[in-house]
């Protein structure tokens, strides 16, 4: 997980003196502002649009503006601020343009084959875990993204920002420019929302809800015990 | 405090965004309340899973999607961005079938060796910097002995000539008869190990010197090329003097197609022609009966097109 503090400055002076380098005319200099944000930038998009090649693209329409809007940087704001608002921003527009539809944009994670012909080359970290494991991992991930797409987009967006990139409350509000005090109440409401729904899927998965307990005695034709 | 405030500011507790007021308000509450204690609990696990959600990655080659799409987007002429993405990346059919009938136009327009340097066009002075990265690409793959770049070579020049129809091309190339004019059925078979001559006819003696004017004046326009250098089609009026017409049927008969003609400014007529391989001799034979040629000649043919100079006899 991303330490929840805000940029160390030498990392800001570090994208500080790579921008000065590419407004000089150094390409090499862009190229590495992109290999520092790539996989940050892409796992946002991700988890605002929830599919793997719609990330792709946006994140791509993200570093393209960059290029084009660098030279009107002011330095004023932290270069991952300016980066991220950009991303936020693109992401946002996808969400809302017409063509867009989240019905079967899901994101599919897991190792080719065993999902439809979208899915990425997830990089699985080398612990040693069982299948069932596995699997578990992949359906959890799956019912997460499945209740962050229900969010409206403000929400999702806070709690993308907060708990999947490790942003401040401050760099946030800097981000969406939206008022310290609104980014708290907003990221509360979200939560809270993502708990409940978290919460009633999984009951529902491991089937200790009442409706189970019902269902089971249908079957049985017996009185389940307990 | 209430649980139903309390329960507002257990995420920024979490974050630890509280005020020392608040904070303690809100852990004294949690304290005696053993409900609000289990929504912490909840909201700590939920916040835990997202941040253990699997890691995804972007494609390795992202960084030069990147540069693609920079290339694709670029604001000056759609063509000269073409010309330097790298085909590679291009996979559908239409686009090789496309470059494909790219390479045909080349060779039948027979440009010179020295004009196929590919010139970029003036670069503004602010993309300057993409347009020096990109023609450090476009080297480098000039330099690459393969297929891709003779493709996007032939390519480039197509696109550059659709783009920029004014650059300098040597107005040798306009005379050529369009493509269309010399792809034909019959040239697919001919094309098959078929030789390829040219001839400098040089223009018969005793003629009347108006005649041998005219004929100078007489510049076909690249349409008429068209007309005239396709067999078999219908000409409109006669191109050639009736000695030529004889070499055209000759042509003709022995199975041959005219490939380009032009009259040269010393008026000889350098024509290119092609044959069917087992022909070259007879023609050669027939050739030489209405011509000043020698029926003789080296039997095996070098590399490269085969030159007769030859006057044609009057008849």
């Amino acid at each position: 997980m991303d330490e929840k503090s805000p940029v160390p400055d030498q990392e800001i002076e570090k994208d500080f003196s790579l921008i000065k380098a590419f407004l000089e005319g150094s390409d090499a200099a862009f190229d590495r502002l992109v290999l520092r944000y790539q996989d940050r930038v892409f796992r946002t998009c991700c988890r605002m649009l929830g599919d793997y090649h719609e990330a792709n693209d946006s994140a791509q329409d993200v570093f393209v503006k960059v290029w084009r809007s660098l030279k009107k940087f002011r330095f004023q704001s932290s270069f991952s601020t300016w980066l991220f608002r950009i991303s936020v921003n693109t992401c946002r527009n996808k969400l809302r343009s017409a063509g867009y539809r989240r019905r079967g944009k899901t994101l599919r994670l897991g190792s080719p084959g065993d999902e439809e012909i979208s899915s990425p080359p997830v990089e699985i970290k080398s612990d040693q875990r069982t299948p069932g494991e596995e699997l578990l991992r992949k359906e959890t991930g799956k019912m997460i993204q499945d209740a962050l797409d229900s969010l409206p987009p403000i929400q999702k967006t806070m709690v993308v920002l907060r708990d999947i990139e490790g942003f401040t409350y401050e760099e946030i509000s800097a981000i969406t420019g939206l008022k310290a005090g609104t980014v708290k109440s907003k990221l509360a409401r979200a939560r809270g929302k993502l708990r409940g729904r978290l919460t009633r899927q999984e009951l529902t998965d491991v089937g200790c809800g009442p409706e189970f307990v019902a269902e089971r005695i249908i079957e049985d034709g017996e009185v389940a015990e307990g | 405090m209430k649980c139903g405030e309390i329960k507002k500011l257990l995420s920024g507790y979490l974050d630890g965004e509280l005020t020392d007021r608040e904070r303690g308000l809100l852990e004294e509450h949690l304290r005696v309340c053993a409900g609000c204690a289990e929504e912490l609990r909840g909201l700590r696990e939920c916040v835990e899973k997202l941040g253990s959600l699997e890691e995804v990655k972007p494609p390795a080659d992202f960084l030069s999607q990147v540069h693609v799409r920079l290339e694709e987007k670029s604001d000056w002429k759609a063509a000269l961005g073409k010309v330097f993405s790298p085909l590679r990346l291009r996979i559908p059919l239409e686009v090789a079938a496309a470059a494909a009938v790219v390479i045909l136009v080349v060779y039948l327009l027979n440009i010179p060796p020295g004009n196929r340097s590919v010139r970029a066009p003036a670069v503004p002075p602010s993309l300057g910097r993409l347009a020096k990265a990109a023609r450090a690409d476009w080297e480098a793959g000039l330099k690459e002995a393969d297929f891709y770049a003779r493709e996007e070579k032939a390519e480039a020049v197509g696109r550059l000539k659709a783009a920029a129809p004014h650059s300098p091309v040597d107005s040798y190339a306009l005379e050529q008869p369009a493509p269309g004019a010399a792809v034909s059925d019959e040239a697919a078979v001919l094309n098959e190990g078929a030789v390829e001559l040219v001839l400098l006819v040089e223009p018969e003696t005793g003629y009347p010197k108006e005649r041998v004017g005219a004929l100078a004046r007489k510049k076909t326009s690249p349409s008429r090329a068209l007309e005239g250098a396709s067999l078999g089609e219908e000409r409109e009026e006669p191109r050639f003097s009736r000695p030529l017409t004889r070499l055209e049927a000759l042509i003709d008969r022995e199975g041959g197609e005219i490939v380009s003609t032009e009259e040269r400014a010393d008026l000889t007529r350098r024509m290119v022609i092609k044959l069917p391989p087992n022909h070259f001799r007879s023609f050669r034979e027939s050739l030489s009966r209405i011509s000043d040629l020698p029926p003789a000649g080296p039997d095996r043919l070098g590399e490269g097109p085969e030159t007769f100079r030859f006057r044609l006899l009057p008849e």
